[in-house]
Protein backbone atom coordinates (compact mmCIF):
# COMPACT_ATOMS: atom_id res chain seq x y z
CA UNK A 1 0.00 0.00 0.00
CA UNK A 2 1.39 3.23 -1.12
CA UNK A 3 0.65 5.67 1.87
CA UNK A 4 2.33 8.70 3.04
CA UNK A 5 3.45 6.13 6.26
CA UNK A 6 5.39 3.90 4.15
CA UNK A 7 8.85 4.33 4.13
CA UNK A 8 9.66 5.85 0.13
CA UNK A 9 11.31 3.35 -1.94
CA UNK A 10 14.48 3.45 -3.16
CA UNK A 11 15.36 2.19 -6.24
CA UNK A 12 17.52 -1.14 -4.89
CA UNK A 13 20.55 -1.29 -6.74
CA UNK A 14 22.02 -4.85 -7.16
CA UNK A 15 24.10 -5.66 -3.84
CA UNK A 16 25.47 -8.77 -3.12
CA UNK A 17 23.81 -8.73 0.17
CA UNK A 18 20.56 -8.52 -1.82
CA UNK A 19 21.53 -11.72 -3.78
CA UNK A 20 22.65 -13.21 -0.07
CA UNK A 21 19.95 -16.67 0.16
CA UNK A 22 17.38 -15.90 2.88
CA UNK A 23 18.88 -16.66 6.26
CA UNK A 24 16.70 -19.36 7.56
CA UNK A 25 14.49 -21.53 5.82
CA UNK A 26 11.52 -21.97 6.90
CA UNK A 27 10.05 -25.21 7.93
CA UNK A 28 8.18 -27.12 4.71
CA UNK A 29 4.60 -27.57 6.27
CA UNK A 30 3.21 -30.77 5.30
CA UNK A 31 0.15 -30.07 3.24
CA UNK A 32 -2.23 -32.85 3.11
CA UNK A 33 -5.05 -32.86 1.24
CA UNK A 34 -8.19 -35.38 2.66
CA UNK A 35 -9.15 -38.05 0.47
CA UNK A 36 -11.66 -38.50 -2.50
CA UNK A 37 -15.44 -39.24 -0.83
CA UNK A 38 -18.08 -40.75 -2.73
CA UNK A 39 -20.28 -37.59 -1.11
CA UNK A 40 -18.71 -34.21 -0.20
CA UNK A 41 -18.11 -34.34 3.95
CA UNK A 42 -16.74 -31.73 5.76
CA UNK A 43 -13.51 -32.86 7.21
CA UNK A 44 -13.67 -32.89 11.17
CA UNK A 45 -11.25 -30.42 12.93
CA UNK A 46 -7.92 -31.37 13.76
CA UNK A 47 -5.92 -29.42 16.58
CA UNK A 48 -2.97 -27.64 15.64
CA UNK A 49 -3.86 -28.63 12.16
CA UNK A 50 -1.81 -25.28 11.11
CA UNK A 51 0.47 -25.26 13.76
CA UNK A 52 3.79 -25.62 11.31
CA UNK A 53 2.52 -23.04 8.95
CA UNK A 54 4.25 -19.73 9.54
CA UNK A 55 4.45 -16.42 7.79
CA UNK A 56 7.01 -16.21 4.86
CA UNK A 57 9.70 -13.80 6.50
CA UNK A 58 11.59 -11.60 3.66
CA UNK A 59 15.31 -11.75 4.09
CA UNK A 60 16.43 -8.80 5.96
CA UNK A 61 18.67 -7.78 3.13
CA UNK A 62 15.37 -7.56 0.81
CA UNK A 63 13.47 -5.48 3.33
CA UNK A 64 16.39 -3.60 3.71
CA UNK A 65 17.34 -2.89 0.12
CA UNK A 66 13.72 -1.55 -0.24
CA UNK A 67 14.01 0.63 2.80
CA UNK A 68 12.46 -0.85 5.00
CA UNK A 69 14.27 -1.94 8.60
CA UNK A 70 15.16 -5.77 8.31
CA UNK A 71 13.95 -6.69 11.54
CA UNK A 72 10.89 -6.25 13.96
CA UNK A 73 11.16 -2.30 15.28
CA UNK A 74 10.74 -1.55 18.93
CA UNK A 75 7.28 -1.02 19.98
CA UNK A 76 5.79 -3.15 16.38
CA UNK A 77 2.79 -3.81 18.22
CA UNK A 78 1.43 -0.45 19.13
CA UNK A 79 2.30 0.51 15.51
CA UNK A 80 0.36 -2.82 13.93
CA UNK A 81 -2.76 -1.43 16.04
CA UNK A 82 -2.17 1.75 14.77
CA UNK A 83 -2.37 1.08 11.35
CA UNK A 84 -5.16 -0.93 11.73
CA UNK A 85 -6.55 2.39 13.06
CA UNK A 86 -5.71 4.10 10.33
CA UNK A 87 -7.04 1.21 7.80
CA UNK A 88 -10.56 1.67 10.13
CA UNK A 89 -10.61 4.93 8.89
CA UNK A 90 -9.62 4.44 5.29
CA UNK A 91 -11.51 1.65 4.49
CA UNK A 92 -15.19 1.81 4.79
CA UNK A 93 -15.94 -1.57 4.03
CA UNK A 94 -13.57 -3.05 6.55
CA UNK A 95 -14.90 -1.01 9.33
CA UNK A 96 -18.29 -2.44 8.49
CA UNK A 97 -17.15 -5.93 8.21
CA UNK A 98 -15.85 -5.67 11.58
CA UNK A 99 -18.86 -4.03 13.16
CA UNK A 100 -21.34 -6.37 11.16
CA UNK A 101 -19.50 -9.75 10.86
CA UNK A 102 -22.57 -12.22 12.97
CA UNK A 103 -20.29 -15.54 12.88
CA UNK A 104 -23.17 -17.25 10.92
CA UNK A 105 -20.78 -20.28 9.97
CA UNK A 106 -21.82 -19.89 6.04
CA UNK A 107 -18.66 -19.34 5.08
CA UNK A 108 -17.01 -22.22 6.61
CA UNK A 109 -19.72 -24.30 5.06
CA UNK A 110 -18.50 -24.49 1.65
CA UNK A 111 -18.27 -28.49 0.54
CA UNK A 112 -18.39 -28.13 -2.87
CA UNK A 113 -13.81 -28.05 -3.13
CA UNK A 114 -13.11 -31.94 -2.84
CA UNK A 115 -15.29 -32.95 -6.15
CA UNK A 116 -13.29 -33.45 -9.11
CA UNK A 117 -14.28 -32.06 -12.36
CA UNK A 118 -16.17 -33.92 -14.30
CA UNK A 119 -14.88 -35.46 -17.70
CA UNK A 120 -17.28 -33.32 -19.77
CA UNK A 121 -15.99 -30.21 -18.45
CA UNK A 122 -12.37 -30.71 -19.32
CA UNK A 123 -11.06 -27.58 -20.99
CA UNK A 124 -11.14 -26.91 -24.74
CA UNK A 125 -7.82 -25.62 -24.75
CA UNK A 126 -6.05 -29.17 -23.52
CA UNK A 127 -4.81 -31.33 -26.19
CA UNK A 128 -7.14 -34.09 -27.85
CA UNK A 129 -6.42 -37.54 -26.66
CA UNK A 130 -4.78 -39.71 -28.75
CA UNK B 1 -30.89 7.20 24.45
CA UNK B 2 -27.78 4.37 23.85
CA UNK B 3 -29.57 2.78 21.41
CA UNK B 4 -30.25 5.75 18.97
CA UNK B 5 -27.46 7.63 19.89
CA UNK B 6 -24.99 4.47 19.70
CA UNK B 7 -26.65 3.63 16.01
CA UNK B 8 -26.51 7.50 15.26
CA UNK B 9 -22.68 7.31 15.94
CA UNK B 10 -22.15 4.53 14.46
CA UNK B 11 -23.90 5.23 10.98
CA UNK B 12 -22.16 8.90 11.25
CA UNK B 13 -18.85 6.77 11.13
CA UNK B 14 -19.70 4.58 8.75
CA UNK B 15 -20.83 7.52 6.36
CA UNK B 16 -17.53 9.58 7.30
CA UNK B 17 -15.01 6.14 6.25
CA UNK B 18 -14.70 6.63 2.32
CA UNK B 19 -14.94 3.23 0.60
CA UNK B 20 -12.00 3.89 -1.92
CA UNK B 21 -12.14 1.47 -3.90
CA UNK B 22 -15.22 -0.13 -6.41
CA UNK B 23 -15.86 -3.45 -4.99
CA UNK B 24 -19.23 -4.54 -5.87
CA UNK B 25 -19.84 -8.23 -5.95
CA UNK B 26 -20.66 -9.04 -9.55
CA UNK B 27 -22.66 -9.98 -10.86
CA UNK B 28 -23.81 -6.52 -9.79
CA UNK B 29 -26.46 -4.33 -11.25
CA UNK B 30 -25.05 -1.22 -13.57
CA UNK B 31 -27.56 1.34 -12.23
CA UNK B 32 -28.46 3.20 -9.06
CA UNK B 33 -32.26 1.87 -9.39
CA UNK B 34 -30.73 -1.92 -9.75
CA UNK B 35 -28.78 -1.07 -6.66
CA UNK B 36 -31.75 -0.27 -5.01
CA UNK B 37 -33.73 -3.40 -5.94
CA UNK B 38 -30.76 -5.54 -4.89
CA UNK B 39 -30.51 -3.90 -1.90
CA UNK B 40 -34.05 -4.66 -0.92
CA UNK B 41 -33.91 -8.19 -1.74
CA UNK B 42 -30.71 -8.52 0.57
CA UNK B 43 -32.46 -6.61 3.37
CA UNK B 44 -35.84 -8.37 3.32
CA UNK B 45 -34.53 -12.04 1.79
CA UNK B 46 -31.37 -12.26 2.67
CA UNK B 47 -30.19 -13.44 -0.73
CA UNK B 48 -26.82 -13.66 -0.56
CA UNK B 49 -27.30 -15.88 2.72
CA UNK B 50 -29.98 -18.28 0.60
CA UNK B 51 -27.47 -18.57 -2.24
CA UNK B 52 -24.51 -19.54 0.32
CA UNK B 53 -25.60 -21.75 2.80
CA UNK B 54 -29.52 -22.53 2.82
CA UNK B 55 -30.67 -23.74 6.39
CA UNK B 56 -28.58 -20.78 7.88
CA UNK B 57 -30.70 -18.86 5.92
CA UNK B 58 -33.72 -20.96 6.77
CA UNK B 59 -33.48 -20.49 10.56
CA UNK B 60 -32.47 -16.86 10.03
CA UNK B 61 -34.96 -15.62 8.29
CA UNK B 62 -37.63 -17.59 10.30
CA UNK B 63 -36.31 -15.78 13.32
CA UNK B 64 -35.70 -12.11 12.01
CA UNK B 65 -38.96 -12.43 9.95
CA UNK B 66 -40.99 -13.31 13.04
CA UNK B 67 -38.84 -10.51 15.20
CA UNK B 68 -40.65 -7.92 12.57
CA UNK B 69 -44.15 -8.98 13.01
CA UNK B 70 -43.69 -9.30 17.27
CA UNK B 71 -42.08 -5.82 16.77
CA UNK B 72 -44.94 -4.33 14.49
CA UNK B 73 -47.50 -5.76 16.84
CA UNK B 74 -45.81 -4.20 20.01
CA UNK B 75 -46.42 -1.03 18.55
CA UNK B 76 -49.90 -0.87 20.27
CA UNK B 77 -48.24 -0.43 23.27
CA UNK B 78 -46.69 2.76 22.40
CA UNK B 79 -49.69 4.66 20.08
CA UNK B 80 -52.99 5.08 20.48
CA UNK B 81 -55.58 4.80 18.99
CA UNK B 82 -53.62 1.69 16.87
CA UNK B 83 -53.16 1.80 13.61
CA UNK B 84 -55.61 -0.33 11.81
CA UNK B 85 -52.68 -2.32 9.78
CA UNK B 86 -51.18 -2.82 13.62
CA UNK B 87 -54.90 -4.59 14.80
CA UNK B 88 -54.98 -6.32 11.83
CA UNK B 89 -51.23 -8.01 12.22
CA UNK B 90 -51.87 -8.98 15.76
CA UNK B 91 -53.16 -12.39 15.38
CA UNK B 92 -50.27 -12.88 13.01
CA UNK B 93 -47.50 -11.31 15.38
CA UNK B 94 -49.12 -14.15 18.18
CA UNK B 95 -47.85 -17.19 15.88
CA UNK B 96 -44.44 -15.12 14.46
CA UNK B 97 -43.25 -15.44 18.04
CA UNK B 98 -43.40 -18.84 17.88
CA UNK B 99 -41.45 -19.12 14.35
CA UNK B 100 -39.12 -16.35 16.02
CA UNK B 101 -38.15 -19.05 19.44
CA UNK B 102 -37.87 -21.57 16.71
CA UNK B 103 -35.83 -19.86 14.78
CA UNK B 104 -33.69 -18.67 17.39
CA UNK B 105 -33.42 -22.44 18.55
CA UNK B 106 -32.49 -23.37 15.74
CA UNK B 107 -29.61 -20.70 15.19
CA UNK B 108 -28.51 -21.54 18.96
CA UNK B 109 -28.68 -25.13 19.04
CA UNK B 110 -25.84 -24.71 15.80
CA UNK B 111 -23.66 -23.23 17.82
CA UNK B 112 -23.25 -25.82 20.60
CA UNK B 113 -24.23 -29.24 17.71
CA UNK B 114 -22.11 -28.39 14.74
CA UNK B 115 -18.09 -28.70 15.84
CA UNK B 116 -16.81 -25.84 13.20
CA UNK B 117 -20.05 -23.48 14.38
CA UNK B 118 -19.00 -24.17 17.77
CA UNK B 119 -15.27 -23.65 17.27
CA UNK B 120 -16.47 -19.68 15.79
CA UNK B 121 -18.80 -19.21 18.31
CA UNK B 122 -17.84 -16.13 21.41
CA UNK B 123 -19.39 -15.25 24.16
CA UNK B 124 -20.75 -12.37 22.92
CA UNK B 125 -22.96 -14.83 20.05
CA UNK B 126 -24.26 -16.90 23.02
CA UNK B 127 -25.35 -13.87 24.74
CA UNK B 128 -27.06 -11.97 21.94
CA UNK B 129 -28.68 -15.64 21.35
CA UNK B 130 -29.69 -16.30 25.07
CA UNK B 131 -31.11 -12.77 25.16
CA UNK B 132 -33.39 -12.61 22.34
CA UNK B 133 -34.46 -16.29 23.15
CA UNK B 134 -34.84 -15.01 26.75
CA UNK B 135 -37.19 -12.07 25.47
CA UNK B 136 -38.79 -14.24 23.07
CA UNK B 137 -39.94 -16.67 26.01
CA UNK B 138 -40.68 -14.66 28.26
CA UNK B 139 -43.06 -12.78 26.11
CA UNK B 140 -44.81 -15.97 25.14
CA UNK B 141 -45.22 -16.54 28.69
CA UNK B 142 -46.83 -13.34 29.18
CA UNK B 143 -49.35 -13.90 26.22
CA UNK B 144 -50.27 -18.11 26.91
CA UNK B 145 -49.47 -18.59 30.42
CA UNK B 146 -49.09 -15.65 32.82
CA UNK B 147 -50.67 -12.84 31.89
CA UNK B 148 -50.19 -9.56 32.96
CA UNK B 149 -52.42 -6.14 33.29
CA UNK B 150 -51.29 -5.01 29.83
CA UNK B 151 -53.57 -2.35 30.33
CA UNK B 152 -51.23 -0.83 33.05
CA UNK B 153 -48.09 -1.88 30.93
CA UNK B 154 -49.42 0.34 27.60
CA UNK B 155 -50.53 2.98 30.43
CA UNK B 156 -46.98 3.16 31.65
CA UNK B 157 -45.20 3.00 28.05
CA UNK B 158 -47.25 5.90 26.50
CA UNK B 159 -46.48 7.70 29.74
CA UNK B 160 -42.83 7.36 29.11
CA UNK B 161 -43.12 8.70 26.04
CA UNK B 162 -43.46 11.66 27.19
CA UNK B 163 -41.29 11.14 30.28
CA UNK B 164 -44.12 10.52 32.58
CA UNK B 165 -43.45 7.60 35.28
CA UNK B 166 -46.75 5.61 35.86
CA UNK B 167 -46.60 2.34 37.66
CA UNK B 168 -45.53 -1.08 35.61
CA UNK B 169 -47.38 -3.66 37.21
CA UNK B 170 -44.94 -5.94 39.40
CA UNK B 171 -44.75 -8.92 37.43
CA UNK B 172 -41.56 -11.00 37.67
CA UNK B 173 -42.19 -12.65 34.03
CA UNK B 174 -42.46 -8.86 32.77
CA UNK B 175 -39.63 -7.37 34.79
CA UNK B 176 -37.52 -10.08 32.85
CA UNK B 177 -38.98 -9.07 29.33
CA UNK B 178 -38.18 -5.83 29.54
CA UNK B 179 -35.51 -6.05 31.52
CA UNK B 180 -33.47 -8.10 28.45
CA UNK B 181 -34.58 -5.66 26.03
CA UNK B 182 -32.97 -3.05 27.84
CA UNK B 183 -29.99 -4.80 27.88
CA UNK B 184 -29.96 -5.60 24.19
CA UNK B 185 -30.69 -2.54 23.21
CA UNK B 186 -27.52 -0.89 25.48
CA UNK B 187 -25.28 -3.60 23.98
CA UNK B 188 -26.71 -2.95 20.33
CA UNK B 189 -24.22 0.03 19.51
CA UNK B 190 -20.87 -2.04 20.47
CA UNK B 191 -21.89 -5.62 19.21
CA UNK B 192 -22.55 -7.33 16.02
CA UNK B 193 -25.77 -6.42 16.29
CA UNK B 194 -24.63 -3.81 14.00
CA UNK B 195 -24.81 -6.06 11.04
CA UNK B 196 -28.55 -4.46 10.67
CA UNK B 197 -27.34 -0.99 9.56
CA UNK B 198 -24.19 -2.39 8.50
CA UNK B 199 -25.63 -4.25 5.35
CA UNK B 200 -26.63 -0.41 4.13
CA UNK B 201 -23.12 0.34 4.07
CA UNK B 202 -21.86 -2.87 2.92
CA UNK B 203 -19.60 -1.61 0.27
CA UNK B 204 -20.02 -4.86 -2.07
CA UNK B 205 -23.74 -4.53 -1.67
CA UNK B 206 -24.30 -0.73 -2.34
CA UNK B 207 -22.07 0.52 -4.98
CA UNK B 208 -22.92 0.38 -8.87
CA UNK B 209 -20.66 -1.45 -10.99
CA UNK B 210 -19.54 1.14 -13.22
CA UNK B 211 -15.92 1.43 -12.69
CA UNK B 212 -15.33 2.02 -16.44
CA UNK B 213 -18.08 5.11 -16.86
CA UNK B 214 -17.48 6.84 -13.56
CA UNK B 215 -14.02 6.85 -11.86
CA UNK B 216 -14.38 6.10 -8.35
CA UNK B 217 -11.64 8.29 -6.16
CA UNK B 218 -11.81 8.58 -2.73
CA UNK B 219 -10.31 11.81 -1.04
CA UNK B 220 -7.59 10.58 0.70
CA UNK B 221 -6.69 8.46 -2.38
CA UNK B 222 -7.39 11.39 -4.44
CA UNK B 223 -4.19 13.28 -2.63
CA UNK B 224 -2.10 10.52 -3.40
CA UNK B 225 -2.95 11.14 -7.25
CA UNK B 226 -2.28 14.59 -6.89
CA UNK B 227 1.34 14.24 -5.46
CA UNK B 228 1.98 12.29 -8.40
Amino acid sequence: MADETTPVAVAPAPTPAAKAPPAKAPEKAKVVAPAFRDYPTIPALKIDSMVESNPYVAAAAHNEALGFPGTLVDGWEQKAVAKMGELLGKYRSLRVYMDACVHCGACTDTIAVTTPCPASCSPSWSAPAT
Amino acid sequence: MILVGGIAYRIYEYLGTPAPLKIPTTPAPTTTGGVAFRMFREVVFFESLFKSNLWIWALGWLFHVGLALVLLRHLRYFTEPVNSIIAFIQPFGMYAGFAMAAGLAGLWARRFLVERIRYISTPSDHLMLALLLGIAVTGLLMKFVMHTDIVAVKTFFLGLMVFEINPLPAHPGLYLHLGMVVLLMIVFPVSKLLHAPGVFFSPTRNQVDNPRETRHVAPWAAQLDSKN
